[in-house]
Formats: C-alpha cells, sequence, structure tokens
C-alpha cells in the first residue's frame, strides 16, 4: 500500500452509538478492510459481471481524500 | 513509465497482487499497483495493420484464463490479431496459433468485401478451453454490405479454430428466413463488440448481439434479423446455441 493513503474504514466503529450498526452491517458485507488481495478477474469482477469486491479500504466516507500515488 | 493511451478504455484487471491492463494499441502491460513499477510490457505491434476504417483506436481490456496450471492473458487487437500471453513471463506463448498469435481474418466464412470495417475493441471470453472473440464493424456505413459479426472460438492452449456462431444464420439453419430477399447474404454487423458473460460451471456462454447493416434503416433487411438485437446463449464448447432472446425485432436505431 503506498503512503498517501493512510485510510481506515474501520474507524467509525470506534464510536459507542454506531457500534451496534457495525455489527449489523458486518452480517450482510466484509470486514471494514475487506480483502485487498481479492481478485478482479474480468471487466465486472468475474464472468457473470458481479462487478463486486470485497474491498474495503476505500469509501464514500474517504474517497475525496484520495490522491494521486504514481502515474 | 507512460504509455500513450488516448482515451483509455481498458478495464484493468488484478490477479494476485499484480494489475494487468492494455493500451489501446494492445500493448498488455503488468504493474505492481502500489508503486506503479513495471513488471512487464509486450507490445503485439498492432499498429502494424493499419488503422481500421472509420474507427478510434480503442481497445477495452484483457481476459485472464487459467485452467489451474497455466496461466495466460488473451487480447484481441485493432489488427485482427488474437494474442495469447503467458502471465509469468509476459511473452507470447509460443504453442499457441503462429507463435501467439491467431489471424482473425480467417474463420468469418464470409468476408469478401470491406475488410477493413471490422476489427477488435473488446476482450474475448474465454470458458473451459474455449477462447471466444466478438468483433467490432463500423456502423454508420451508407450500404447495405458489411462483414457480419459473426462469433468465433479457439482453442485456449493451441489457437486453434473450434466453432464459428452465425449471428446472421445462414441457409439451412434456424431463422435465417428472418433476413428477407436474401439479405443475409449482405447484411454484416449484427456483431458482439462489447463484454461478454458466461456460466464457467455451466459451460455457458452469452452475447449480447448488436444491429445489422444499416443501423437505422432496415429497408433492404426485412425481416425481424434474428440474432440481432439478442441475448444468445451458446454451449462454449461446441458453439451450439442453447436458448436467445431478440429484445427488439428488426432493429433500426443502432
Amino acid at each position: 500500500m503506498n503512503e498517501r493513503m493512510h485510510i481506515s474504514s474501520g474507524e467509525a466503529c470506534l464510536a459507542p452509538a454506531v457500534l451496534g450498526l457495525c455489527f449489523l452491517l458486518a452480517a450482510c458485507r466484509p470486514a471494514p478492510d475487506g480483502d485487498a488481495t481479492a481478485n478482479w478477474l474480468h471487466h465486472g469482477a468475474d464472468h457473470s459481471s458481479s462487478k463486486y469486491a470485497p474491498h474495503g479500504q476505500i469509501d464514500r466516507g474517504n474517497f475525496s481524500e484520495l490522491e494521486i500515488s504514481w502515474a | 513509465m507512460r504509455y500513450f493511451t488516448g482515451d483509455y478504455r481498458a478495464t484493468p484487471i488484478f490477479v494476485d497482487g499484480v494489475l494487468y491492463t492494455a493500451t489501446n494499441h494492445a500493448q498488455v502491460v503488468a504493474l505492481d499497483p502500489a508503486s506503479g513499477e513495471e513488471l512487464w510490457l509486450f507490445d503485439p505491434e498492432s499498429y502494424r495493420a493499419g488503422p481500421p476504417n472509420f474507427s478510434p483506436a480503442q481497445t477495452r481490456g484483457i481476459e485472464y484464463w487459467t485452467d489451474g496450471e497455466i496461466e495466460r492473458i488473451f487480447i484481441a487487437t485493432l489488427g485482427k490479431q488474437l494474442v495469447s500471453i503467458d502471465i509469468e513471463t509476459g511473452q507470447p506463448d509460443p504453442n499457441f496459433g503462429d507463435d501467439g498469435f491467431v489471424d482473425l481474418r480467417g474463420d468469418l466464412g464470409r468476408l469478401e468485401f470491406e475488410m477493413n470495417n471490422i476489427t477488435r475493441g473488446a476482450p474475448p471470453i474465454a470458458v473451459g478451453s474455449s477462447v471466444i472473440v466478438g468483433s467490432k464493424i463500423f456502423d454508420y456505413i451508407m450500404s447495405n454490405r458489411s462483414p457480419p459479426g459473426h462469433v468465433r472460438a479457439y482453442d485456449a492452449y493451441t489457437g486453434e479454430f473450434k466453432w464459428r456462431f452465425n449471428t446472421i444464420p445462414q441457409p439451412g439453419e434456424p431463422y435465417n428466413q428472418t433476413w428477407e430477399n436474401g439479405s443475409w447474404t449482405t447484411t454484416g454487423n449484427t456483431n458482439v463488440w462489447s463484454f461478454m458473460a458466461a456460466d464457467d460451471e455451466a459451460g455457458i456462454v452469452y452475447l449480447p448481439v448488436s444491429t445489422p447493416t444499416n443501423d437505422y434503416w432496415g429497408g433492404m433487411r426485412h425481416g425481424e434479423n434474428v440474432y440481432a438485437e439478442s441475448l444468445v446463449a451458446l454451449n462454449a464448447e461446441t458453439g451450439e446455441r442453447i436458448w436467445h432472446f431478440q429484445t427488439v425485432h428488426h432493429g433500426i436505431w443502432d
């Protein structure tokens, strides 16, 4: 992982008020950091074009903080 | 390192920690996604075939395939090449076709005219041991003669031609009569320019088939024009049709 992208989408879970929600979500989606090593083997992720990746590091809460790492 | 990509169209793929993508000229590159470091680069020199007619240089991606032992990347180029690249070395597979290349100018069944109107943009899809290839065909043509968008499959190991599915059915095939007054002889397009999907377990490939020539006026191709404007499910091993659904009969809107 590059050094300019210190992102932890698990932070919200530190607030007790949303702990319950996090547990709820945990049941229906991957852990906050997801699986950053999951393959994307086809243009739509897989041959059935599910377009699903269990990646959890980048989400709508931190997307605006992304910077160019290399080009 | 920077690559000329034009209006970059390819969807990158990510396999076991490595990012693979292609430029619009079908140069395939393996990158370390964290650092951008180039691991290998292969250029099939598809530009040597010259630019296709009326078609911007656009390559929409690559296809990953493994049988559990070997791993390959397949790409279909603007220069009508089907290329098999060893994912480890970035070099063409010498056991596939002619030193890693299959010439896609053959095996189309009917291509006597306007050869340069047909090219490749979307990646092939590999199901079982079949590498299935669609085509991109110039579709604003002001004539009713154009190359057909028949879909072909090649063996993933040898590059040998396996089957062709005629998206414009020929005599003796079901739905040939939906191309009236012999329009099946001259009408082209009816191609699969976009991405295909598959059910690997069942060995089925799904083809999104587009509009026939000319795609704004159907006066020279009366009839329902099956399999245009259709989703077609084929047995990926044999090319036999399992089912199809035509969303629009006799399409005339691109």
